[in-house]
């Protein structure tokens, strides 16, 4: 019995040591490599965050301080430690954030971006990784480490988003129902609250409020028909939201009677619409 | 808990350690450790379902012992009425209430009549159907005397809730598994070592050409409407060696767990697509199931005895019933009568026993006649599967009007060499190795000790690196 553990244990010491020193290279190599970006970060005067959404708005209209840092599906989980992570540099430059806030933010999409059970869930530990605080994380598991797919995670990038151009226009309702149950469900009639995201953007504003930084809502333009179809309660949801925390201005385009042509889908802006909008905002908040 | 998973990778050394350090000495409590832990396995995924378990274990001990004791064959077939009427109850609710339900409504609206009644929530407890045949196994066999009730109640649900075979079989028979918890167990280095690498190879086909099979079959049959007709044959073969690595992977783990505790369970699968008919097929297809479907179904009905239109008839029913118990939808039924027409013409013309033994046992490859056989019977097997996968019938037609194309002929459009290659290798090491208990059983007698160490190796780093995304396994859900 000894002489069979022994054996089993020698034979499974080779992949231990060997996969152990590898996530050991590979962590350190990432996590330097991530802090060199976050450090470039902290010298931005403005960032831009949020969901793809906020991808949306236009480059080349903002000043050159100014930092792209929104990626799809965003949850304001991985948005706080993002910023959490670029406000801890030394010799913080940052002045204002932008942050994306509409009604889809608080969609039962949102309860399952991090839900590890499903496959997008899956995903968001790769993209955030290196984003989270580890020991208090209450997405990433000490038992990880012990997973083979562990090295493929600390292996690749995390998700530091970006700008997005989008050249459809007038989307067909087809686009806009599919974008619509992906964000609500198919019991999307339903209204069922999501208490992660209020959660996050509370500590946000706190973390703004803390570091002197301005903060800036935005709700981009939703399709029409899209509107139309969210239940209200999510919109007042919203609104119960804005009042819980403190920012310096919210920007509303989602009154705004918006032309489909702007319009790539159900809620992300065209290249026109995206030039349009983003001159706009820049005229509201003035960070030109 | 998964098999593939870092949870059981730490339970199972555990009640290793408890099981052979500190309760050897302990017949009693080495067997209680088994129920604890088994219990514990499966409450990981629901524990409320744990109360089912339980109960059908003390209903099936009392049923048994009164069946031994009363010699009144009336009371004898009533205490046997309620102990399968309660499991199969429980069977009934969980899987096919809603199904019945549905039907039910949809042919008195035929009628013209309309039904209200609306279908329940019902959550599908894992493993249901495995643990309760099992179990009426147990009062069946004791109702027929071929087996003495025990007395040993923790003995009798170490026997029902054995975790390794809890949740997907093999389904085991009392006669055969409940014996081996009255015995203390010896620890037999050879037949753990031999479990490992049973475990090892289980977890190769599961996790490398399983889950990697899967993210193809997955995504070919939920949008087949997309994909040309070569790619849909592609689709539908994947799925045949995802089905099969999936069900006889979590079997090769599950045996080669017990073994590791010293119990030897019953083979499941013995290299079903090498088959030369599907008569052989179904000899060595989920062996467990088929043989249970023959010793309490098919023999109390006639079997093969009688006349043709029974005959006939027998097999219908064994093969729908065999379908229908892997899920609540006419699928399945359809794919049991579709393997019942296959099965026919062999029976018929008494032809369904003649490929026993395993194909070209004296030499290396096959001749050029039973390498058509078998192409023959795979073909006939990859059909079926397509209206096993399929969510409905509809799908299930819409599937095959694809395959039927003039771009049948065309390359496909999705040819994934990696799956491929996979698939590749897995043929040739069972093929290698077909003669064996398990393809890498005795891989070790040929090997100079570095291929060996190479391969098992190989073998682990391709489960850690090269496996698909994690799926639950197929049969967890019948």
């Amino acid at each position: 019995m000894k002489q069979f553990l022994k054996k089993v244990m020698l034979f499974l010491s080779v992949p231990i040591v060997l996969i152990g020193l590898t996530e050991l290279v590979c962590y350190r190599d990432m996590y330097k490599k991530v802090g060199v970006r976050f450090n470039q970060l902290a010298k931005s005067k403005v960032l831009l965050m949020g969901d793809s959404q906020i991808q949306r708005l236009d480059s080349s209209l903002f000043a050159d301080s100014t930092s792209m840092l929104a990626s799809p599906g965003e949850p304001y989980y991985a948005t706080y430690f993002k910023l959490k992570r670029i406000l801890d540099q030394d010799d913080v430059k940052v002045e204002e954030v932008i942050l994306g806030v509409s009604p889809h933010n608080f969609a039962p999409i949102y309860n399952k971006i991090l839900d590890r059970e499903w496959p997008e869930g899956k995903k968001s530990m790769k993209r955030y990784f290196f984003f989270l605080d580890i020991h208090n994380s209450i997405y990433f598991n000490y038992k990880d480490v012990f997973s083979p797919k562990f090295i493929e995670l600390i292996w690749s990038e995390p998700e530091w988003g970006g700008y997005v151009v989008s050249e459809n226009s007038n989307p067909d309702s087809v686009t806009i129902n599919k974008i619509f149950k992906m964000h609500y469900g198919d019991d999307s009639l339903k209204y069922r609250s999501e208490g992660m995201q209020l959660e996050y953007l509370e500590l946000l504003s706190e973390l703004c409020e803390k570091g002197g930084i301005k903060l800036h809502l935005i709700s981009t333009p939703y399709h029409k028909d899209y509107v139309k179809r969210i239940n209200p309660n999510y919109f007042n949801h919203m609104s119960t939201a804005l009042e819980s925390i403190n920012y310096t201005q919210h920007v509303d385009f989602i009154i705004d009677d918006v032309v489909p042509d702007f319009m790539s889908d159900a809620n992300h802006l065209n290249s026109s619409g995206s030039k349009y909008y983003t001159s706009r905002l820049l005229e509201e908040i003035s960070v030109k | 808990m998964l098999f593939n998973s870092i949870d059981f990778a730490l339970f199972l050394p555990v009640v290793f350690i408890l099981y052979w350090f500190v309760t050897p000495k302990y017949l009693n409590l080495q067997n209680l450790l088994l129920v604890g832990a088994s219990y514990f396995f499966y409450a990981l995924w629901d524990w409320r379902f744990l109360s089912l378990i339980v109960f059908s274990t003390v209903l099936d001990f009392i049923v048994g012992i009164l069946l031994d004791k009363e010699s009144n064959e009336g009371k004898r077939k009533l205490y046997l009425f309620i102990s399968i009427a309660v499991n199969l109850g429980f069977l009934g609710f969980f899987k096919y209430y809603n199904f019945f339900l549905e039907n039910f409504i949809e042919v008195f609206s035929l009628f013209g009549m309309s039904l209200r009644a609306s279908s329940l929530h019902i959550i599908l407890p894992v493993g249901i159907s495995f643990y309760t045949f099992q179990t009426m196994s147990y009062t069946i066999d004791i109702y027929r005397k071929n087996l003495k009730p025990t007395n040993d109640f923790i003995a009798f649900a170490a026997f029902v809730s054995f975790f390794p075979q809890l949740v997907a079989g093999p389904i085991e028979r009392a006669t055969q598994l409940l014996p081996q918890f009255y015995v203390r167990r010896k620890f037999d280095n050879e037949n753990a070592v031999s479990g490992l690498r049973q475990i090892l190879w289980g977890l190769f086909k599961k996790v490398v050409i399983a889950d990697n099979c899967a993210f193809y079959a997955n995504e070919i049959f939920n949008n087949y409407s997309d994909y040309s007709g070569s790619t849909l044959v592609l689709g539908a073969v994947f799925f045949t060696f995802q089905i099969y690595c999936d069900f006889s992977g979590y079997s090769d783990i599950a045996i080669g767990t017990s073994r590791l505790f010293g119990f030897n369970l019953m083979k499941n699968f013995s290299y079903p697509y090498f088959s030369r008919d599907i008569g052989e097929f179904w000899r060595r297809w989920h062996i467990s199931l088929s043989t249970w479907f023959r010793d309490y179904l098919y023999i109390p009905i006639g079997g093969s005895r009688g006349g043709v239109w029974s005959k006939i008839r027998n097999i219908f029913i064994i093969f729908i019933v065999s379908g229908f118990w892997h899920g609540a939808n006419w699928t399945f039924v359809i794919w049991g009568a579709l393997n019942a027409i296959y099965f026919l013409p062999l029976m018929l013309r008494e032809n369904n026993r003649r490929n026993i033994g395993i194909v070209a046992s004296e030499t290396s490859l096959p001749s050029f006649k039973e390498l058509m056989q078998i192409l023959f019977t795979f073909s006939l097997s990859v059909l079926a599967w397509i209206f096993f996968r399929s969510d409905s019938l509809v799908d299930s037609f819409g599937y095959l009007n694809g395959i039927m194309n003039i771009n049948l002929f065309s390359l496909p459009n999705v040819l994934p060499t990696r799956v491929i290659a996979f698939i590749g290798v897995l043929v040739v090491i069972e093929w290698w190795g077909r003669r064996e208990e398990f393809a890498i059983d005795k891989l070790h007698l040929r090997m100079k000790p570095y291929a060996r160490y190479i391969f098992y190796y190989s073998l682990l780093f391709s489960i850690l690196w090269l496996g698909g995304e994690e799926q639950e396994f197929i049969y967890f859900q019948f």
